[in-house]
């Protein structure tokens, strides 16, 4: 640290220990006594030390004014071109070049890197898109992501999760079944992807007319989620068809019965859960088995038992 | 948490002491302070430093003293930035980019001021407290805080500190942005 201590206004002083005269910036003070270099270590010792000051000197360069005093910058005298010089102290040449260099290499990289930005922003974007339901708007751009960052294998899992989800909400459940697999594989603590398996072999099983297959995977669901009234009437639903197949009414009865069950569970005139009751119950009362799309075609204001086909 | 003696961290995280010095500096020649010395880092404590005039105007000390706040934690995010998608996002590991990571981190570890710094400030801001100067208002909080950052940086805070803004934020402003 640079010490402003007592000043003296003489130019030469005299070592009070070995009598040494020197210029009195190159002298010290220690409690009132004026010391040299040489003294200073020990005579100095457990005292409060600070180095002269010569008024007339410049505490920096040594300038001697003679009887000049010099102004002051804080506590120090110093001469103009000192103080110029300290007001004006540049930046290392070496600190310079090694900030120019290392702004240029993170330049370069974000040139070198751009294909991840933009896949990045592609990835956002698709996740915006997913928020919102539209998993066809997604599905693209993550493939446009994974265009650019060919290596990244978790974007090509991710596509395939997409894409199964699209399938799934477009009733393409055969087509997504296989997808979800796959991803299970490189996945297989995703919960929720185990979730969205389960109903889109439901769904499939429905599409193909397994129905064996439809009854099982719906009483998995079923044992996975016993106050999902949806879960437990989609037991209802496979026994109505297994029932509207076969006209075995030990299936019907095992039918009615879960949708009792079903209704206790769901909150009171839920429409939702009114709708898929109308459609088990149909097939129940038909023996026909028809897709959701055709139920709504043909009763656009919901069907009643006793009503007509 | 490993207590790592803070020479080595010093040693390892070097390119944030020189920054950390080198922003005082900055402040000191934008707000005409004089300059006795500078060191930019050595093997030793303090790490670096910066001799500098006493300085009278509040506005100087503040600016001086909160410096390598400002300086820092914008470098680490510029330093940080190009490299933070490919390795965050993409699991990319090239060494450019990693070596842009430790620089980035190793710069916004050294943002707090200094206890020193804080401690100069903390005088200056007891002077103008009585004025009501909004900055000096805002000194009182900073002051706390950099104490508070310096003793937990036993636990890391500077660490986390880095990361936070170096990779965290960047992630958090594109995912905004986008």
């Amino acid at each position: 640290m640079w010490n402003a201590g007592r000043e003296v206004a003489l130019k030469r002083v005299r070592c009070a220990v070995c009598g040494t005269e020197a210029a009195a910036r190159e002298m010290y003070g220690a409690e009132g006594k004026i010391l040299c270099t040489s003294c200073v270590e020990k005579a100095g010792q457990g005292k409060q030390v600070a180095r002269l000051i010569d008024p007339t000197i410049c505490a920096r360069c040594g300038r001697d004014e003679g009887s000049h005093d010099l102004p002051r910058l804080g506590r120090l005298p110093m001469c103009g071109e000192c103080t110029r010089a300290v007001r004006n102290v540049p930046f290392p040449a070496w600190l310079r070049f090694a900030f120019v260099a290392l702004v240029g290499i993170a330049a370069g990289a974000l040139v070198l890197n751009q294909r991840f930005f933009s896949a990045y922003a592609a990835m956002v974007r698709a996740g915006h898109a997913m928020k919102a339901g539209r998993f066809d708007e997604a599905v693209p751009l993550l493939e446009s992501a994974a265009e650019k960052v060919p290596e990244s294998a978790d974007l090509r899992i991710e596509i395939m999760f997409v894409k199964a989800i699209g399938f799934v909400q477009e009733d393409r459940s055969a087509e997504a079944v296989p997808l979800l697999r796959a991803y299970l594989k490189t996945s297989p603590d995703d919960v929720n992807a185990k979730k969205i398996l389960l109903q889109a072999e439901v769904a499939a099983a429905f599409e193909a007319r397994d129905y064996e297959t439809f009854l099982q995977k719906s009483l998995e669901v079923a044992g996975q989620n016993p106050n999902e009234p949806t879960a437990v009437a989609g037991v209802a639903s496979a026994y109505a068809c297994k029932y509207a197949v076969q006209g075995d009414e030990e299936f019907a009865r095992q039918a009615r019965e879960r949708l009792e069950a079903a209704r206790r569970l769901s909150p009171p005139a839920d429409p939702d859960f009114e709708e898929y009751s109308q459609r088990i119950q149909f097939r129940l009362a038909t023996r026909e088995i028809i897709s959701r799309a055709e139920f709504h075609r043909r009763f656009p204001n919901g069907w009643q038992p006793g009503e007509m086909k | 948490m490993i207590p790592i003696p803070g020479l080595l961290i010093a040693l390892a995280t070097f390119p944030g002491v020189i920054v950390h010095e080198a922003a005082h500096m900055l402040f000191c020649k934008l707000r005409g302070v004089a300059i006795f010395k500078v060191c930019f880092f050595r093997v030793g404590n303090p790490a670096g430093y910066v001799v500098h005039e006493e300085i009278e105007d509040f506005t100087s000390a503040f600016l001086v003293a909160v410096g390598p706040f400002i300086v820092n934690s914008a470098l680490c995010v510029l330093f940080c930035f190009p490299a933070i998608i490919p390795v965050r996002i993409f699991h990319h590991d090239d060494p450019l980019s990693w070596f842009l990571i430790w620089l980035g981190i190793s710069i916004g570890m050294h943002a707090f001021p200094s206890n020193h710094d804080a401690k100069s400030l903390w005088v200056q801001a007891k002077k103008r407290a009585g004025s009501l100067q909004p900055l000096a208002l805002l000194a009182f909080p900073l002051v706390i805080l950099t104490y508070a950052g310096n003793i937990l940086s036993i636990v890391w805070a500077d660490y986390l500190y880095g990361l936070a803004i170096g990779f965290l934020l960047p992630e958090y402003l594109l995912g905004r942005l986008l």
